[in-house]
């Protein structure tokens, strides 16, 4: 059997252990530790399991992780969501279909700051999607506009996948989170544009509300304003050239912990949950990234990414069409595992071949994440799908694919746009001091 | 047993929480920096003492996400088997992870054997490898221990992680 192939085996067996129920992590690392010892011998497998577990941690660019992770959490108990939703929804509720909008640009927010998308649903499932049913919005349009809206938080900055993609492929941080802003701009109003499409063709989904006063709205706006200044001073800082992500990750941490204590949600045992949510979420993060390095260092001695090159240069494709290709397995994946896996699973070996085709590295991960998003509401396992169901149990899964398709619709339009206009992605980070 | 149980559970939380007052630590020099450099006051080697804290809250909170079984996986197959079989294939994959942490700590151990016969220190404050090496070592050792407790019936619910990135 050829390096390749033993690679493209390695790959197949990660993912049949996974299927069988393995954590994601220890698929990869065993897979990469009994690939490596099959071709370097005992030793060199004893080598790679001596030095991952400290070398895959202890890289300074990496404290952005459990930084930014605890300023996720912390946000996310600062007591944000209502406020957030309120906000917006003095701005847009007016609009047939509002509420729906509403939800979909409080997600927005709510998930950039917090960086979780699973975590964004939830929360801001239990404001918004009461508040549609109590004013008459079908189910099917309140439960898949949040569900939808949940996975913009996995493209706006601060966002970890963005992280581990620069990590692995030693792109710029900072360019990345600043590639991202459009992107995201992009995704929330093409989501928004599904909704009153969809509200126009049946307007029973969605009864019209009354429009808020600018007393409302300056009142609304004062209660959020934290978040906005601690958004701006994370991404501004680093577009301004202030701080590295690193240190804007410190001092987004800090200042989430500030604005939760200000907030008097802090509670001790909301304190106590904040910690331990941050010790599972950051302790999961990293584990999977050691299992990573163990994965790729059987990857990279098999010559698997430099048979992909080589396949694809004498294939006659053009990059386009590879592009396309790799997007299409992306959303084929994304059907069946979640976005961060798939990212650690998959980078390693076709960012080589992206960077063979001169792809921008900032541009592509942009495009990678924006397809590992889709993957979150595409059934039968886009989590955001459970997890919206979970906060109103009266609804069945049904009901929430059945509102998914347009928004899906929406993010295949945004990743051709994406693909096709490297600028919406690659005009910021050029502007960057 | 059910004491030594619980008694591991509240050591495998501790741990955790430790690690995320390390994370705390670092953010906080950080933050102490960016703002002493505008003052001309660096805090030195922010570098050496983030990486230490990082790191050795990472290896802290490993045992945790293992305790909780925070560790993201697909149970799209799993969940459709019958309800022994789903038994079994977590025990498997648990028994595979703490396999899989016995050898790295043996040779992580090793490492550590050799980098202290060389006296390495880190790059700024000359900071003895030894301390980076502890919490890693302690680390995967306790998260044998929190596979081994996520595979076992607990009386009391532990808090769980809400969500994923």
């Amino acid at each position: 059997m050829s390096g390749a192939m033993l690679g493209l085996a390695g790959f197949g067996l990660t993912l049949v252990l996974i299927a069988f129920g393995f954590p994601v992590a220890v698929a990869m690392a065993l897979v990469g530790v009994g690939g490596f010892w099959w071709l370097n011998g005992v030793m060199g497998a004893g080598f790679i399991l001596g030095s991952s577990p400290f070398e895959a941690i202890f890289p300074y660019s990496l404290s952005v992780v459990p930084l930014f992770v605890m300023m996720g959490v912390f946000a996310a108990r600062a007591g944000l969501s209502r406020s957030l939703f309120d906000m917006v929804n003095s701005f847009l509720g007016h609009v047939r279909g509002g509420l729906a909008v509403t939800g979909v640009g409080a997600c927005a927010i709510f998930g950039a700051i917090c960086g979780s998308s699973l975590a964004t649903v939830a929360t801001m499932g239990r404001v918004a999607i009461p508040e549609m049913q109590k004013r008459g919005y079908d189910g099917s349009l309140s439960s898949a506009s949040i569900a939808a809206g949940g996975t913009l938080g996995v493209l706006i900055p601060p966002s970890i996948l963005l992280v581990i993609y620069g990590l692995l492929t030693q792109t710029s941080i900072g360019q990345l989170f600043i590639g991202a802003i459009l992107p995201g701009i992009l995704g929330a109003l093409l989501y928004g544009l599904a909704i009153v499409v969809r509200v126009r063709m049946a307007p029973h989904l969605a009864p019209s509300t009354p429009r808020a006063g600018w007393g409302v709205r300056l009142a609304a706006l004062r209660r959020v304003w934290g978040v906005v200044v601690l958004f701006a001073l994370v991404i501004g800082g680093i577009y301004l050239g202030w701080f590295s992500p690193t240190e804007a990750a410190a001092v987004g941490a800090v200042g989430a912990f500030v604005l939760a204590l200000l907030s008097g949600e802090l509670t001790r045992d909301a304190l106590r949950g904040a910690v331990l949510e941050t010790a599972g979420l950051s302790g999961m993060i990293f584990f999977i990234l050691i299992g990573a390095s163990l994965f790729n260092y059987f990857l990279e001695t098999t010559g698997l990414p430099r048979a992909l090159i080589d396949g694809i240069d004498g294939s006659g494709l053009s990059p386009a069409m590879v592009l396309a290709l790799i997007m299409l397995f992306y959303i084929i994946l994304g059907c069946f595992m979640d976005a961060m896996s798939m990212i650690l699973l998959t980078v390693p070996f076709l960012a080589p071949v992206a960077a063979s085709l001169d792809f921008d590295m900032v541009w592509f991960g942009i495009l990678v994440v924006t397809v590992a998003e889709i993957g979150l509401i595409t059934p039968p396992i886009g989590m955001n799908l459970f997890v919206v169901q979970a906060t109103q149990p009266e609804l069945t899964q049904r009901t929430v694919i059945r509102g998914i398709l347009p928004f899906i619709l929406a993010d295949v339009v945004r990743l051709v746009l994406l693909a096709a206009i490297p600028a919406l992605t690659l005009w910021l980070p050029g502007k960057m001091f | 047993m059910n004491y030594l149980i619980a008694g591991l559970r509240s050591l495998v939380t501790l741990s955790a929480v430790t690690g995320v007052a390390a994370y705390a630590a670092a953010a906080l020099l950080t933050v102490a920096d960016v703002i002493g450099r505008q003052l001309g006051h660096a805090v030195p080697g922010v570098v050496d003492l983030v990486q230490l804290f990082v790191l050795g809250g990472a290896w802290l909170v490993i045992p945790y996400a293992f305790m909780t079984g925070a560790h993201v996986g697909v149970d799209l197959l799993v969940e459709s088997l019958p309800r022994r079989l789903t038994g079994v294939m977590r025990g498997v994959a648990g028994l595979a992870a703490m396999a899989l942490l016995a050898m790295m700590l043996y040779f992580c151990h090793a490492t550590f054997q050799q980098q202290m016969m060389f006296g390495d220190r880190s790059q700024q404050l000359g900071i003895p490898i030894f301390y980076y090496w502890l919490p890693l070592l302690f680390g995967i050792g306790l998260s044998i221990v929190g596979v081994a407790l996520g595979l076992t019936p607990s009386r009391q619910p532990v808090p769980s992680t809400e969500a994923s990135p």
